[in-house]
């Protein structure tokens, strides 16, 4: 997700810049999106997390939304992570976006042990 | 297959033919670690001209401090085994059944990856999760997750998770931040086993905490083992305490009440700025909340009002009943206390069998052992000391309603402040946590697996064919995929299983009766077997790869791993299995073979889903950007090891540091030894998040129409009789049957092919069945006569009897997992198959955590 200065630095620069996602879809997720990977271009630079997300719902359908949200956070069953920072409580949502973010989605599944 | 009796002769040839016809002269000994058990001690193997002679433990290693079991010392007994499985093999007999010959023929590596891939395509163009793939090998487990999570599934250890982790895991997840947790070996001074056998090289931290605890003996430290079986565990204690199978919760619960209600020893400060203690509860059981913030409410009796959580407090009410917005209500602890009222020592007594004074005496060594109030310094930094712990597993576990009793065995540590801190209960690899909105500190997953109790995960009709979104708070779902498999209309299984994966996961004897299993295997089309010898699955694979034996290849943890940096006193640690001898058969890569996951990633190749392992592989390993792999490359097995080293270690510590050294050992600060009272948040003495997660489970199911019990979902520990306790009994079905472990036969797959650990064995009579004599001679049976074992089922085994006072008087006992059926194991079986005895049915099954119940009503009479 965007950084301090990285934030400053855009709003000095007056840009409007679009973001871009690119997710990667882990495990048994692929059999509910029915895909590996996918792009998402969001058209503002103040796009967040939450702006992401709801454009995957739309483009995935209920199976997958029904996964996603859990009394306003993330459900703990599904494990995102945006730039390597995991997305769980509601003030993760409201992050904003890099130029260019990388989004990894996981199925939680059951530990590996005995 | 012919059974092959390994006797010390052929031994020695076997391990001179394995070792190959070249001339190799060295005399070295290699860093490695073993896996015959949970433990993953460090050893050094001995080779001599490129023959292993000898394992020892590696004394630099501060998990195990230079010891090995026997099982580590025998492990090459394990290694040159004339039945390894040495080239890949077909099935051509297409019928499947216990002891019915496979007819397994030769083919070629080729061939055997390209039967896999052909279906591993379809499969994976239709729906990934058809592909079930099995393994409980740790220290392979996330290069199999690579594979599994690129294709489209993870790797699930199917082997495992039916009775000892299942309310074990989740609590510790959002109690200790980790999958596992151990007494703290160090400090501790009193010692509550309930059904475990910590400390006695059983169980998980096994040297050093044998170490632990035998290091204050005499006099220094007393271990209380409570157990229907006085085994191993027991035998070295100081107090064993013989319980009735399946009390262990009334037990604890009576010791909560006594501490609690009549003396009074708990750590109420800890309880009031570190748990949910102090969190007001009104008549609904849910958490009163401030109406603007929607944040948990605590009484300050100062200020005498309530505030949210984290405002600033004078103090905090943990006992009292107060009205907040006209609602009554009171605090958690409040409601504990008088929850645990009817938990007398007597009524207690009447359910377990245990004296109502040996109860009252625990309850007060142990409250008075935890020191409360008292301070230790550690390096310099004076933290809370409390050295009493009280720690569970199978025993408690493998019930019916065994979430109830889990929570109530948690609760006594988080009384006396525990948690954490020197002598209590401490991590076994602590996972990153995160600090919710209510104000709670729990585990966060590393990657894919999940495995804290709290947030629960929201229901949802079935994803996958685990049924795991039915399970909220559970850290495996295992009996539920069986079900799932057998019924899948009922249980709305998603996904029908078309290809099984099987890798060190010996699952048809591990599970349940073979009666179920058969059914189960029966259902998938197509299994894989990755195998050191054939065994009760393999036997029912279509194509079968040979494995490699731990001494010849190179593995290690990273995501999941329980040999990482250890909570409590000593220095952090990480280290790995290293290939001290090729494998023994020729593959693909001639002797280069070191991984099984060097074929899977062939497969994946092949199979055109490489590059989305490699990208799995990048998150499981949290590869730093400079060391992350380009999917558009393929990478050795080398490559691969490589990037993980240099990323995880130092850019200096790559494959060639690993070959000659691979073990990290590096000093600790005392917040990293013991977070606890560093950490910020509260852990969960009442667990309320458990009534909506029951609702949304009632909600899901009955929408869906999937029989499902929900009577569980609690915030409060309780202890409900499983079916054996009164539901099944009879004037002849008067007994329990329950099994235990011995140190020899911890991993009995491995264990039982070993003939150094089965003389072992045999000489301790560990394959007999156990009886008291109070009941040897109620039914007239004397030490050494043949006995069967009937269940309410009529489902019959026979067993020699071994007469013990190590036992309860209403107990049976045998050997967890003897009785191997696998063919080459024909007229050689060892013991009884103890899980044919089980019961599987709605009744036996814990609906909260996934647990089966394993106490089993029977009738015990002698053989004529």
């Amino acid at each position: 997700m965007i950084g301090a200065e990285e934030e400053r630095k855009a709003e000095e620069d007056g840009q409007t810049a679009k973001r871009r996602a690119l997710i990667t879809f882990f495990g048994p997720i692929k059999s509910i999106v029915k895909r590996s990977s996918d792009e998402v271009t969001l058209s503002t630079g103040n796009s967040t997390v939450r702006d992401l997300i709801r454009i995957l719902i739309e483009r995935y359908g209920d199976d997958f939304g029904e996964l996603v949200f859990h009394n306003e956070k993330i459900n703990s069953g599904i494990v995102i992570f945006v730039d390597g920072e995991r997305i769980y409580q509601k003030s993760d949502l409201e992050k904003k976006l890099r130029a260019e973010s990388n989004v990894e989605v996981f199925l939680g599944s059951q530990a590996a042990g005995g | 297959m012919l059974f092959i009796e390994l006797t010390r002769t052929r031994f020695l040839f076997e391990r001179g033919r394995m070792s190959g016809t070249e001339t190799v002269v060295d005399d070295v000994w290699i860093r490695s670690n073993c896996d015959i058990c949970l433990s993953f001690c460090g050893t050094l193997a001995h080779r001599v001209n490129g023959r292993i002679v000898k394992v020892e433990g590696d004394p630099e290693n501060p998990n195990n401090h230079g010891r090995v079991c026997a099982k580590g010392m025998s492990a090459i007994f394990n290694l040159y085994n004339p039945r390894r499985v040495t080239t890949p093999l077909r099935r051509t007999n297409r019928e499947k059944g216990y002891g019915i010959d496979p007819k397994f023929e030769p083919i070629s590596w080729d061939e055997a990856i390209n039967l896999v891939v052909e279906r591993l395509k379809k499969i994976r163009a239709e729906d990934p999760q058809r592909l079930y793939f099995t393994s409980f090998d740790l220290p392979g487990l996330d290069l199999y997750a690579g594979f599994c999570l690129g294709f489209g599934t993870v790797p699930k250890p199917f082997s495992s998770g039916f009775y000892c982790g299942n309310n074990v895991h989740n609590i510790h997840g959002i109690t200790t931040m980790s999958v596992e947790a151990s007494p703290d070996a160090e400090y501790v001074k009193y010692l509550l086993l309930v059904g475990s056998q910590f400390g006695s090289v059983v169980n998980y931290d096994v040297m050093h905490a044998a170490r632990g605890v035998a290091r204050k003996r005499p006099g220094g430290i007393k271990v209380v083992s409570v157990d229907p079986v006085g085994s191993y565990g027991a035998a070295k204690a100081e107090e064993w305490v013989p319980i009735r199978p399946g009390t262990d919760g009334a037990f604890l619960l009576a010791l909560i009440n006594l501490l609690i209600n009549e003396y009074k020893i708990y750590d109420a400060e800890f309880l009031k700025r570190r748990t949910n203690a102090p969190y007001l509860v009104g008549p609904d059981k849910h958490y009163v909340r401030d109406r603007t913030s929607g944040k948990p409410l605590m009484w300050d009796p100062v200020e005498d009002r309530a505030k949210p959580f984290d405002e600033s407090f004078v103090d905090f009410a943990l006992e009292g009943s107060y009205v907040v917005d006209g609602v009554e209500c009171q605090p958690s602890f409040q409601v504990l206390k008088d929850h645990v009222r009817k938990y007398t020592p007597e009524y207690a007594s009447e359910i377990t069998t245990i004296a109502p004074d040996t109860i009252r005496r625990i309850a007060r060594e142990f409250g008075e052992a935890a020191s409360i109030g008292s301070k230790i310094g550690i390096d310099g930094k004076e933290l809370p000391f409390r050295p009493a712990c009280c720690i569970w597993y199978r025993g408690l576990s493998a019930h019916k309603h065994s979430m109830l009793s889990g929570m109530a065995a948690e609760t006594l540590n988080i009384l006396i402040g525990a948690i954490e801190v020197p002598g209590g209960l401490i991590a076994e690899g602590n996972l990153p946590s995160i600090l919710t909105e209510d104000g709670f500190v729990t585990a966060q997953p590393g990657s894919y697996h999940v495995a804290a109790a709290y947030p629960p995960r929201k229901v949802v009709p079935p994803k996958t064919p685990d049924l795991f979104e039915l399970l909220p708070v559970a850290c495996y779902s295992r009996p539920f995929f069986i079900l799932g498999v057998l019924r899948p209309d009922t249980f709305k299984t998603p996904s029908r299983i078309d290809m099984l994966i099987q890798v060190r996961s010996n699952f048809m004897k591990t599970s349940l009766p073979r009666n179920v299993m058969l059914d189960v295997i029966k259902a998938i089309p197509f299994v894989v077997s990755f195998c050191v010898e054939l065994d009760e699955t393999s036997e029912f694979a279509d194509v079968v790869f040979p494995d490699l034996q731990y001494l010849e290849r190179t593995a290690f943890g990273h995501d999941f791993t329980i040999f990482v940096d250890r909570g409590g006193y000593g220095p952090g640690f990480w280290y790995g299995q290293r290939q001290v001898v090729p494998a023994m058969f020729v593959s693909p890569w001639g002797k280069g073979l070191q991984n099984i996951s060097q074929v899977l990633f062939e497969m994946a190749d092949r199979a055109g889903f490489l590059p989305d392992c490699y990208k799995a592989l990048n998150r499981v390993w949290k590869l730093k950007d400079q060391y992350k792999l380009d999917p558009t490359k393929k990478y050795s097995f080398e490559q691969l090891c490589d990037h993980y080293f240099r990323s995880e270690h130092g850019e200096d510590r790559g494959w060639d540091w690993y070959l000659k050294d691979g073990l990290v050992v590096r000093n600790r600060t005392p917040e990293e030894m013991y977070p606890g009272p560093f950490r910020k948040g509260r852990i969960h003495l009442y667990y309320e998040f458990m009534l909506d997660a029951g609702r949304e489970v009632g909600k899901v199911t009955s929408e869906l129409k999937i029989p499902w019990e929900t009577e569980d979902y609690v915030p409060l520990p309780d202890w409900k009789p499983c079916a054996s306790y009164e539901k099944e009994k009879t004037k002849d079905f008067d007994m329990f049957m329950v099994n235990y472990k011995v140190p020899q036969q911890s991993w009995s797959s491995v264990t039982q092919s070993n003939p150094i650990l089965n003389q072992l064995s045999d000489r301790h009579r560990d394959f007999d069945v156990r009886i008291n004599p109070e009941t040897a001679k109620q039914k007239g049976i004397k030490d050494g006569d043949m006995v069967v074992v009937e269940n309410t089922k009529g489902i019959r085994v026979e067993g020699r009897v071994r007469i013990s006072e190590l036992i309860h008087p209403e107990v049976v006992a045998s050997l967890g997992n003897s009785g191997r059926y696998a063919r080459q194991f024909q007229g050689k079986r060892r013991g009884i198959h103890f899980n044919d005895m089980v019961i599987f049915d709605e009744d036996h099954i814990d609906y909260v955590s996934a647990a089966v119940d394993s106490c089993v009503r029977v009738k015990l009479t002698k053989v004529d």
